[in-house]
């Protein structure tokens, strides 16, 4: 999952910020760049809009007016503002206690807080569905999706506490408020953008949820989009319901990016923690380990333990292993690249200049964003037949899915390291002799690599965990780990799947939990 | 080098206009400091010196070269002009050699005489061993010194230095600013250096350009700066000044401190007309035997002696009158409460009285 671009801010004021800049309006190459990059994020939805508006207006009332589909999308919602709140509440409460009161070992908290990020749905939903096997319906996957999503709202949450201005709490105190009222008046306010930002990237994970949902059996929007399309092959439906849930998505993440433009960015001096007693702390402890133990500890028991039976190592299938390990990593890496590739353009015109065209071009860019594997995958699926059947079910599709669907991270990531360039530095280079693009090439290119190698990273580390539009995009054949995982699944051979899903927690969420580690990646990127 | 010539010069910055027609002449080989308080547009003039600004009016030239007019601004690569910025913005990536190399081209196959340069500069600025080291491995007034450096390295005409000793503690700034003052004179190199410290200005520059809300207040020697300010402003932004309301009297002001001879500063007054006096703190000397050919003095009781080690600031109530404060060196102080006579040592300056509301006329 990706954070959206933070809102264009207001030019710097001071000359120094803002004069070595260079010329106002972007290098025509680049825009032409970028516009191709924003060109092809456009595509899944224009061609979903084209697809869906095709039937006619009245098929497609005919078919929203449909009580299943009123069904889908009654679920759809109810779950996503039930996880939604619930993960408010948790992830609030967590980031409280571990920034304002005195922990053992806080940053250990906070990685492990952290954890359930790196674990994709449908592999809690597996690890549960090894010990309880009889789990199904809303109580699970209202119960498993916040768990994997808290971390949305505790890692800002905490963030924003350690950056709110504890001085105004004390003044209410001095005003007679206590502790919890003068916590509300004062500091709550500094924190409610992060936590409104945050919570609403847990409704846009829940909403696109599709591995979790159709494990637990409880017919959502993506599930029954998957069921029109590959169960019932009613295109129009399948259509019809992609859209609906894209304009629910559309919808959260308008004000997810209106909520994270009220961010405040000052620095002030944060509140110390407090000390307690031991008996409060274990009291608490609960709050705090609620999300890691459902999401992360009891899935990745029951997978160790159904691995090391004997029955899954004598019948484990190496050479099929194998290729599934060879089909995700080549996925992986051609997704990071043409990913990296296409964010280049819109992160360096991100980065420097400013103006209407820039936002249109940057905010088109991110629209793999808020849009649902299993949309991007279905819609994809149609231009392909339609446009260029040549390569129907090829891979090429594939990784244009992936590199739609997750370039966002690469454009955010590419666009902080090349807009952390200080332009003083740039103007330096120039009074030393150095032309613009020389300047470009010597100094911003050297400074920004790292986040370019971070960016195709968490493009890579997101494609191996993608399930939805791989099952309906990957070509006949071909299998990665979390196709494998997932079929195997669905005909309830747990431990057969379970060499599959270790492996994909060593390939994409041993590697996100080390790279949340580095301090310029963004935790919510993973 | 030739001139630098500063004709006239506008600089908009977003909707406000930061530098407002300000001409300068800088001779070949001078140290100028331009000083003034933060937000008078001293850095932006030094922007667009370096063309990472453009002009709105006006002109820049060195010698013939015209480097800025409207319109046109030759890019800062093609000019020749050193640029030290505040907070040494050093490459990270590149180590402290390679920074002061950075303008040094690349030979090809006999590097030696770019690391002879190298090797040169970095003993130039006292960091001989130090070349192989990441920037992030030096001090703060190390920082400064490879910046000051690097922009050496390709001999540019001009050297601007923007603040340079700002971020650093007061005795490593002292040390290291004189050091700087020396280095460029030994190097010849024409310098511009931008400054908030007027002590930094009066004693590294040869001249002083003041700079107040975008506009040029006077440009002179640090001594015309100081003795001989162009306004009250500049009088008293440039050191402290003891200030007594007077009539003019042919060239005198009848005041507390009775008839001190002074010049009208910016206006002429007549004779009975109200005037503002400004002296300097330690123009005030408790001498008695003086006061037979000093301009003028008075009786005082002393109130409060502010010590600051190397002199003190002493406060005076004037017998019948107000208080003056006077700077003397500590060797022979006075007590609080000691009977002294004061005498004034120089003629003051006189300025047009305080309006009704407290403004000073601009």
């Amino acid at each position: 999952m990706i954070i959206a671009p933070e809102a264009v801010e207001p030019p710097p004021r001071t000359a120094l910020a803002t004069a070595p800049a260079g010329p106002a309006r972007p290098p025509v190459p680049l825009v032409l760049a970028a516009g191709i990059a924003a060109a092809a994020a456009a595509i899944p939805l224009v061609y979903l809009v084209v697809r869906a508006a095709g039937g006619g207006i009245e098929t497609m009332l005919d078919i929203l007016a449909r009580p299943r589909v009123l069904e889908y999308a009654a679920n759809s919602v109810g779950l996503a503002a039930a996880v939604t709140v619930t993960a408010l509440v948790l992830g609030t409460a967590t980031a409280v206690v571990l920034s304002r009161l005195r922990v053992p070992f806080p940053r250990t908290w906070l990685l492990v807080s952290s954890l359930p990020l790196a674990v994709p749905s449908y592999l809690a939903g597996y690890g549960w569905l090894v010990t309880l096997p009889a789990i199904n319906g809303f109580l699970p996957s209202w119960i498993l999706l916040t768990a994997v999503t808290v971390p949305y709202v505790t890692l800002p949450v905490a963030a924003a506490l350690r950056g709110a201005s504890g001085d105004l709490e004390g003044v209410a105190r001095t005003l007679g408020r206590g502790p919890l009222r003068a916590f509300f008046v004062a500091t709550w306010p500094q924190v409610r953008p992060a936590a409104i930002a945050g919570s609403l990237l847990v409704a846009l994970y829940s909403l696109s949820d599709f591995g979790l949902v159709a494990m637990m059996r409880f017919p959502t929007l993506t599930w029954g989009i998957n069921q029109a399309y590959s169960a019932s092959f009613d295109r129009a439906q399948a259509a019809v319901l992609a859209l609906l849930l894209v304009v629910l998505a559309l919808l959260v993440v308008v004000g997810e990016r209106g909520a994270r433009g009220q961010l405040p960015r000052q620095a002030a001096r944060a509140v110390a923690p407090r000390s307690v007693r031991r008996g409060v702390l274990v009291a608490l402890l609960p709050v705090v380990a609620a999300a890691p133990v459902v999401g992360v500890a009891v899935p990745m028991l029951g997978l160790l333990s159904r691995l090391l039976e004997a029955q899954t190592l004598r019948e484990l299938d190496l050479a099929r292993l194998l290729a599934a390990v060879g089909a995700t990593v080549g996925v992986a890496v051609g997704a990071a690249l043409l990913a990296v590739l296409l964010a280049l353009p819109v992160a360096a015109l991100a980065s420097r200049y400013r103006g209407r065209l820039v936002t249109v071009l940057e905010s088109v860019s991110y629209l793999g964003h808020a849009l649902p594997g299993i949309v991007v995958g279905l819609s994809l699926v149609f231009f392909a037949l339609a446009v260029v059947p040549t390569l129907y079910q090829s891979v090429v599709v594939l990784v244009f899915a992936y590199a739609v669907l997750f370039a966002p991270k690469a454009i955010s990531t590419m666009r902080a390291g090349l807009g952390d360039v200080p332009p003083r530095l740039v103007a330096v280079a120039r009074t030393l002799g150095d032309s613009p693009i020389r300047a470009w090439w010597r100094v911003t290119v050297p400074m920004a690599l790292p986040s370019v190698g971070i960016g195709a990273l968490l493009v890579a580390i997101a494609t191996m965990k993608e399930l939805p539009a791989t099952l309906l995009l990957r070509p006949t054949g071909v299998s990665t780990l979390a196709t494998e995982l997932w079929n195997r699944t669905v005909i309830v051979e747990y431990g057969a799947a379970a060499p599959y899903a270790a492996m994909l927690v060593l390939l994409a969420a041993v590697p996100a939990v080390v790279l949340s580690g580095v301090r310029t990646v963004a935790k919510e990127e993973l | 080098m030739s001139d630098l010539v500063i004709d006239g010069v506008s600089v908009t910055h977003g909707s406000t206009l930061a530098v407002d027609d300000v001409s300068l002449r800088i001779d070949r080989g001078d140290l100028v400091a331009v000083l003034g308080p933060s937000g008078c547009g001293k850095t932006t003039l030094l922007l667009a010196i370096a063309g990472l600004l453009p002009i709105g009016a006006g002109s820049i030239r060195i010698g013939s070269r015209e480097l800025s007019r409207p319109g046109r601004t030759v890019p800062p690569e093609k000019r020749g002009i050193g640029w030290v910025p505040q907070e040494a913005s050093l490459f990270p990536h590149l180590t402290v050699g390679d920074n002061i190399g950075f303008a040094v081209p690349r030979g090809r196959g006999a590097a030696s005489s770019r690391e002879r340069r190298i090797a040169e500069l970095a003993e130039l600025v006292g960091l001989g061993g130090l070349t192989g080291r990441a920037p992030n491995q030096l001090s703060g007034g190390q920082g400064q010194r490879v910046s000051l450096a690097r922009a050496l390295a390709p001999r540019p005409e001009l050297l601007l230095l923007d603040e340079p000793f700002a971020a650093l503690d007061t005795q490593l700034r002292v040390g290291l600013r004189r050091e700087v003052a020396e280095l460029l004179r030994a190097q010849g190199t024409t310098s511009l250096l931008v400054t908030h410290d007027q002590e930094e200005a009066l004693t590294l520059a040869d001249k002083v350009a003041v700079l107040r809300e975008g506009r040029l207040e006077q440009f002179g020697t640090p001594a015309e700066i100081y003795q001989h300010p162009a306004s009250d402003w500049v009088a008293s932004f440039v050191g402290d000044v003891v200030e007594l309301e007077g009539r003019w009297r042919g060239g005198r002001v009848m005041c507390a401190l009775g008839a001190v001879e002074a010049s009208a500063v910016g206006f002429a007054p007549a004779d009975g007309d109200p005037v503002r006096l400004m002296l300097r703190p330690e123009w005030i000397m408790p001498r008695p035997e003086l006061l037979a050919h000093a301009a003028a003095g008075a009786d005082a009781r002393v109130t409060a002696i502010s010590y600051a080690g190397h002199d003190a600031m002493v406060s005076c109530e004037v017998v019948g009158g107000p208080s003056v404060r006077m700077r003397m060196a500590t060797v022979e102080l006075p007590a609080v409460g000691d009977e002294v006579r004061l005498a004034v040592q120089r003629p003051g300056l006189a300025f047009p009285p305080a309006t009704p509301w407290g403004d000073t006329a601009d």
